[in-house]
């Protein structure tokens, strides 16, 4: 049995290419779907196809040309045609765009070129909605197409010819799509972020503790803590009535055991509430122990200062006891008479004799929120000092440009330990009202600037569409005189040349490491501007080059998380510019 | 803080309750519904009243119907920008107040007039606006918390109500476009309907069986999707509310009196409902399609099956409850110039495949180029004019509630048909149309008011 399948990226600028295991995903609900006698084989499309934001708005009818467009590309009958929106949120699987698809399938029906279509679908549309109608109103006839929706529950709608055979739902469908974006576990690591500042715990009221250099928080994860705390609530607490949290620095967690709590129609309140409001106390009191909810677990004396708290209130909390995050050295650890398990396990900080921070006289970090903007200059010069020093990486000198570094901190270390952080960090710039709506990521294919990149879209729940452009053909352009007309069509058959030629009217962000001269990322808005794409920012870890405040030449604005002045020693320089390491040294 | 700040300041006198004679003050009392807002501004324009200074008064309020908070603010902008004088009295209840307080009242008018509140304040009543917020503490199920977050900090991403007003503008106050960065307002605004602690509410209060995924997916999104498409927007605002029975806070609740039910946006549920309003202050949408209608020019570009156009029992009648004409009208019906009026637009506006884009040039489909673009033509239909039509089958069918267009000249209710009626007239919806008197102003912008019945309380 033949299958052509589309990946729908909604809201992504750019074609990315289908991954083995989308390829393989797509085969299997074939095979749930209609049981084949025969094998399932795909027929071409080796790139998702994307919805761009614009499109969304104003050419949500594209959708049909796409599919038409994909059934006519190949030379036979297609005997299965599969539609997969899994990768996005329902939301944006808007009726309008179900309403022009049910169009398409009833064109490629009348055009012989598919008759059975399956529809994958974050969730069911309404029984009574225009989609669903308009689904239903084209399979009335004995000779219609067969369409079949599946959500990801593994929930079937079928209609049309072969309805009846489609089972009612698909039981393993789920692991299928556990296995494609992975575990709530394994979505909420991506979600937990390490920051580097100056933290002071002053929680519970009154504890002086020791100053900290790290601080964790969580964001955009209500849906993985619900799926964690709801698997832990059926097996440790499914009979006690009332919780009690104190999450302040975490709502994603709050709103996750809120949410619990509203279906199981339990209590669930703030500690500091129960404790100050007499009336709330004694009805939680009266609901018989508790379960105690924190969001850090470290060496348990928040743990055992609101257990005796909570006692002088008459309120008894439960043996088991839940965290978000343990930095007790183990994800179930035992504190005296209690045992507490959290959902992520992380290092606890280094014990220091004193903080050299206060030393500096350094102001504390706001526990409550990371704030936007560059990073401090302690912390990089930590980042550095823990993960080292290095010449720069042969590779990636612009030795046509200027000389190599011969000692900058070594940023795949860097990455590797702090890259969480560095990536949210841009995250938040980029949400807070930098990006258009309409945008991807252009960047060197180096390994770093990888590794930031997907930093960077382990932060966002939309697809991020990344073009990862060669060094050599960086360096051809430049010896050209960013005339990429003189060399693209050495490149005119690789990936990212198609990718970028499929980007007419999206903005980009050019994407680096560091800046040091500012003729890469000059070079690639050149490129860019070859395929008539406009940049927005460049943004970049480092900037060496701090009175370089956009790419030259342009008003594209440089966005960096640290300024150092460092700049590449040009050859056509004359004066000899002070490295890294004799900073350093200094 | 009940207060908000702004640049400009548009009045040179000094507000105070001795401005306003008594003809001058919309006294509102106890429940107020949007009606009622109307109501009394209708009989302050009609006695000639409308240049004068108005102060909006609802001293003695005891509940405020979170619609007609937009009423106002639509009221508010329209007298503001024709240099006439309003003014807004604060209710005497310190849990009403905090109300507005929490779903940031204030701050809405602000944004949308680019004038501080304070400055619609009577002078005497001006320290109410510093006075903390004490009736809502976040306390309670899951819906107290989206309501009221204790933990919210200005530094919060979210808002500290999920309900409260939340207003588009752009920062030098340039018209709204839909190829902007507003092109996101439907998905950002939709996107927060989807988080589990909204989603846990909508299931707890409206049922198992409907698909709370199309509150954010069709409802929010093709409502606020609707409003960045008016020519002329410069503010686009959204807010909503849960009113539920039984509680003091929500003390209308669903729960308007049969007699005013008919009279309220929508008929009368007891357990209550959840409103969302999305408002923006540009062209109507009758004055968009009626000009294309009466050129000849197609507002619908293809034959829909029948099975996708529905027949509606139309009433049409004045302001003062008189049935002007009643119809039963078909979804497929012939947009004849002719015949064409504002209210019969305004209908139009909710059939299927109708938009003002189809009389405008339609460009290639990109990715595909010019060439390609020909061979999916046949692809074009079903594609502009189907969000509303989208939004009406979702809000009335799949959720049996109520949609409240307030445009131009007219109101237009329109929901399900049930039982006799329905086949008693062969319809699937019925929709009143109310014609306002001439004396009164066009409504500022359009305001669409979607009423979602509420099934637990609890």
């Amino acid at each position: 049995m033949n299958l052509l399948s589309l990946d729908i990226r909604v809201g992504s600028a750019g074609v990315t290419h289908l991954g083995k295991r989308e390829q393989e995903f797509h085969e299997e609900v074939v095979r749930m779907v209609r049981a084949p006698t025969t094998p399932v084989m795909r027929l071409g499309l080796a790139n998702c196809s994307p919805i761009s934001p614009r499109q969304m708005v104003h050419e949500r009818r594209c959708i049909g040309g796409i599919v038409q467009t994909a059934l006519q590309g190949v030379s036979a009958p297609v005997e299965t045609c599969l539609i997969d929106f899994t990768s996005n949120q329902f939301f944006v699987v808007g009726e309008p765009l179900l309403l022009a698809l049910a169009d398409a399938f009833a064109l490629a029906f009348e055009s012989n070129l598919c008759s059975y279509f399956i529809l994958l679908v974050p969730q069911l549309p309404g029984p009574k909605s225009a989609s669903l109608n308009r689904f239903a109103g084209l399979t009335t006839n004995p000779v219609s197409p067969t369409i079949v929706l599946v959500s990801n529950a593994g929930e079937t709608q079928a209609f049309g010819q072969h309805a009846a055979k489609v089972p009612r739902s698909l039981s393993s469908y789920g692991g299928l799509i556990d296995a494609r974006f992975g575990s709530p576990e394994a979505r909420l690591a991506r979600k937990c972020v390490r920051r580097l500042g100056h933290f002071k715990t002053s929680d519970p009221p009154g504890r002086q503790g020791p100053c900290r250099h790290h601080s964790y928080f969580v964001f955009d994860c209500d849906t993985e803590l619900l799926a964690l705390l709801s698997n832990w609530w059926r097996l440790h607490a499914p009979n006690t009535k009332a919780v009690l949290y104190d999450l302040k620095h975490n709502p994603s967690f709050r709103n996750a055991i809120k949410t619990l709590a509203d279906s199981q129609e339990i209590a669930a309140e703030r500690v500091v509430d129960a404790l100050a409001n007499r009336q709330l106390g004694s009805l939680i009191a009266s609901m018989g122990p508790c379960t105690l909810i924190l969001d850090v677990v470290e060496q348990g004396e928040v743990l055992r200062h609101y257990i005796e708290q909570l006692a002088g209130s008459g309120i008894k909390v439960n043996h088991k006891v839940l965290a978000a995050v343990s930095k007790a050295g183990s994800i179930d650890v035992a504190m005296g008479d209690y045992r507490v398990h959290s959902f992520l396990q992380r290092p606890r900080d280094p014990v220091v004799a004193k903080c050299i921070q206060c030393e500096l006289k350094l102001p504390l970090s706001a526990e409550a929120a990371e704030p936007q903007g560059p990073i401090r200059t302690y912390d990089m010069l930590h980042m550095a000092n823990t993960c080292g020093w290095e010449p720069e990486p042969a590779p990636e000198v612009p030795d046509n440009i200027g000389l190599a570094f011969a000692n900058i901190p070594a940023f795949t270390p860097i990455l590797q330990e702090y890259g969480d952080w560095l990536g949210y960090k841009l995250y938040d710039v980029l949400r807070s009202g930098l990006s258009p709506d309409d945008w991807f990521v252009v960047h060197p294919d180096e390994s770093d600037s990888t590794v930031l990149a997907e930093r960077l879209q382990a932060c966002m729940d939309e697809p991020l569409c990344v073009v990862r452009v060669p060094r050599d053909a960086i360096k051809a352009a430049q010896m050209a005189g960013n005339q990429w007309h003189q060399v693209l069509h050495r490149y005119n058959t690789e990936f990212w040349t198609q990718q970028l030629t499929s980007m007419v009217k999206s903005s980009a962000l050019i994407l680096d490491i560091f800046n040091a001269s500012g003729s890469t990322a000059a070079t690639l808005q050149a490129l860019l501007r070859h395929y008539r794409i406009e940049p927005f920012a460049y943004m970049c870890l480092a900037n060496f080059e701090p009175t370089m405040k956009s790419i030259p030449g342009s008003g594209v604005p440089i966005h960096t998380l640290y300024d150092w002045y460092n700049p590449r020693t040009l050859q056509s320089r004359s004066a000899q510019i002070p490295t890294v390491s004799a900073h350093v040294r200094a | 803080m009940l207060s908000a700040t702004s640049t400009a300041k548009p009045f040179t006198e000094l507000i105070a309750r001795g401005l306003f004679r008594d003809s001058q003050r919309l006294d509102f009392q106890g429940d107020v519904l949007a009606d009622d807002i109307e109501d009394q501004l209708s009989r302050f324009y009609s006695r000639g009243l409308g240049e004068r200074p108005l102060l909006l008064d609802f001293a003695s309020a005891e509940y405020i119907e979170v619609a007609s908070l937009v009423n106002c603010i639509a009221t508010i902008v329209d007298r503001t920008e024709h240099g006439r004088i309003t003014a807004v009295g604060l209710p005497r209840i310190k849990s009403v107040r905090d109300f507005m307080r929490v779903w940031r009242f204030a701050e809405a008018v602000a944004e949308a007039t680019g004038v501080a509140f304070e400055e619609f304040v009577p002078v005497e009543e001006r320290q109410l606006l510093e006075e903390p917020q004490t009736t809502y503490t976040g306390i309670g199920g899951a819906l107290d918390l989206l309501e009221f977050d204790p933990d919210w900090t200005p530094d919060s991403a979210a808002t500290r109500n999920f309900f409260e007003f939340i207003t588009l503008v752009h920062p030098d106050r340039q018209p709204i476009a839909p190829d902007t960065s507003f092109a996101a307002a439907p998905r950002k605004l939709s996107g927060r309907w989807t988080a589990p602690l909204i989603q846990q509410v909508l299931k707890r209060h409206m049922g198992d069986a409907s698909p709370k995924d199309d509150v954010a997916r069709v409802v929010v999104y093709e409502a606020v999707g609707n409003a960045i498409r008016h020519p002329g927007a410069r503010v686009i605002q959204t807010t909503s509310k849960f009113d539920r029975k039984g509680r003091s806070q929500d003390r209308r609740a669903a729960g308007a009196d049969s007699e005013r039910a008919d009279r309220s946006h929508c008929s009368s549920r007891p357990e209550g409902h959840l409103r969302i309003c999305v408002w923006d202050d540009g062209a109507s949408i009758a004055s968009t399609l009626l000009p294309l209608v009466k050129e000849g020019c197609p507002i619908r570009a293809f034959a829909l099956p029948s099975y996708m156009c529905e027949r509606i029992f139309v009433q049409l009648r004045s302001y003062d409850g008189q049935t002007r004409r009643e119809e039963v009208v078909d979804q497929s019906e012939d947009l004849a110039p002719d015949s064409a009026h504002e209210a019969h637009m305004l209908l139009a506006s909710l059939y299927p495949g109708v938009s003002r884009s189809v009389a405008q040039s339609v460009g290639a489909v990109e990715p595909f180029d010019e060439q390609r673009s020909s061979e999916i033509e046949p692809l074009k239909p079903s594609a502009p004019g189907m969000g509303l039509y989208a939004l009406v089958r979702t809000v009335l069918d799949q959720f049996q509630g109520t949609l409240l267009i307030r445009s131009g000249r007219y109101r237009l209710l329109i929901e399900v048909a049930h039982d006799a009626f329905r086949s008693q007239h062969n319809v699937r919806y019925k929709c009143k149309i109310t014609q306002y008197p001439d004396s009164f102003p066009p409504f500022r912008g359009n305001l669409l008011t979607i009423q979602l019945p509420i099934k637990n309380p609890a």
